[in-house]
């Protein structure tokens, strides 16, 4: 478990430090997710304990955005004299984000995709609300 | 008297105390977890958006400063960090799916980046928003750490732009799966990306709750719209405004 945080964090730090040293428009954690994947292909995968840890903290990434929803108290004046306009722009943002992404997808994948059917939806279900975290190894063995 | 004078010293005790607002923030997901499920997991009763409207109410009431409650809630808020490096085992795991549609992913979430930047800076702008707003607006389904970075170097308010980043995870997240629904959408990889695409990692948690499948590509759809972001937001704008 130990372990499998360190891997974590380390690949974190090593992607900070490219990321800052390169100024590049990546932000780290994603380079640290990148550098896991390479990572993981070396060495043929994750191993038992990477897994179920990061089952564990991905079931419960909600949580993990809480303290960011909060600061929206920072901004109340801006909120109470724009609401409306701002509301507005990000919920019809959102509609189209969503429909424009998996209509292009689809439509990319029946002209471009070609090998394999699409995988179906899949009969387990995770559950990333199961706050015992001992039953949160769901997911892929 | 005796006792209201020690309950004030342990309030004012506690209130600037990191592990207040730490245990505060972890209840009030819990309560949030609590009412979702007992709703029958209804996107309206979202856990985050539940968790957050508690925590705001009680940091008016109490007459709490953000960065006070922000003391105790960075310990969670650091793991965002760690959690995204920690994708990389579902992707892993479903690396079949993604080289096989890599084409079509790469084309829908470039049409994705580009509708969400450019439709959410259109409507404020005619809604008559001001330009900081404006410009604050245009990251704002990227993860927050990079929508602040974006904002920034645009000429946007950072801190602004991360709560509009927040106010997008909720919306995505309560009626996205609506949409999905009733678009009638089935690919669990469609379903995921667009998830990812439009709410970030509020959508990939719960994408996570369609299936494994759908959270790993809402989390490739994350971690890559930063960077398709990043590069196209700048033209975008100089082409918008």
């Amino acid at each position: 478990m130990v372990g499998a945080l360190a891997m974590l964090v380390v690949c974190q730090l090593i992607g900070e430090i490219v990321v800052h040293g390169l100024h590049l428009p990546v932000p780290g954690p994603v380079l640290g997710l990148l550098l896991l994947v390479a990572w993981f292909a070396w060495r043929g995968g994750p191993t038992q304990t990477m897994g179920t840890t990061a089952d564990v903290i991905l079931s419960n990434l909600s949580l993990l955005f809480v303290p960011a929803a909060v600061g929206i108290v920072q901004h109340g004046q801006r909120f109470l004299t724009q609401g409306p306009a701002i509301v507005i722009a990000l919920f019809a943002s959102s509609i189209l984000t969503i429909a424009v992404t998996a209509y292009a997808f689809l439509w990319a994948d029946r002209r471009f995709g070609g090998a394999g059917a699409a995988p179906a939806d899949p009969a387990v279900r995770h559950d990333p609300f199961d706050t015992d975290t001992n039953s949160g190894t769901g997911g892929a063995p | 008297m005796m006792s209201k004078k020690g309950l004030g010293d342990i309030w004012v005790y506690l209130s600037a105390s990191p592990l207040l607002w730490l245990a505060a923030t972890l209840v009030a997901y819990l309560i949030g977890v609590q009412i979702y499920t007992r709703t029958n997991r209804n996107p309206f009763a979202n856990p985050v958006a539940l968790a957050a409207l508690f925590l705001v109410i009680l940091l008016v009431v109490t007459d709490t400063p953000y960065t006070t409650y922000f003391n105790g809630a960075q310990f969670i808020h650091f793991l965002l960090g760690p959690a995204t490096v920690a994708l990389a085992v579902p992707l892993w795991r479903h690396r079949a799916d993604v080289r096989r549609g890599a084409l079509p992913l790469t084309i829908a979430m470039v049409a994705g980046s580009i509708t969400a930047a450019a439709s959410a800076v259109f409507v404020a702008h005619v809604l008559g928003a001001d330009r900081e707003t404006v410009l604050s607006l245009a990251p704002k389904s990227v993860t927050t750490p990079i929508a602040m970075g974006i904002s920034e170097s645009i000429g946007g308010i950072p801190s602004l732009t991360a709560a509009m980043v927040m106010v997008t995870g909720i919306i995505g997240a309560v009626f996205g799966p609506l949409l999905l629904r009733w678009l009638k959408i089935r690919d669990d990889r469609a379903k995921g990306l667009s998830m990812g695409m439009a709410a970030h990692g509020v959508g990939t948690a719960i994408s996570y709750t369609m299936s494994p499948l759908a959270g790993s590509f809402a989390g490739i759809a994350m971690a890559l719209n930063g960077l398709i972001t990043a590069l196209a937001v700048p033209l975008l704008l100089a082409l918008l405004l």
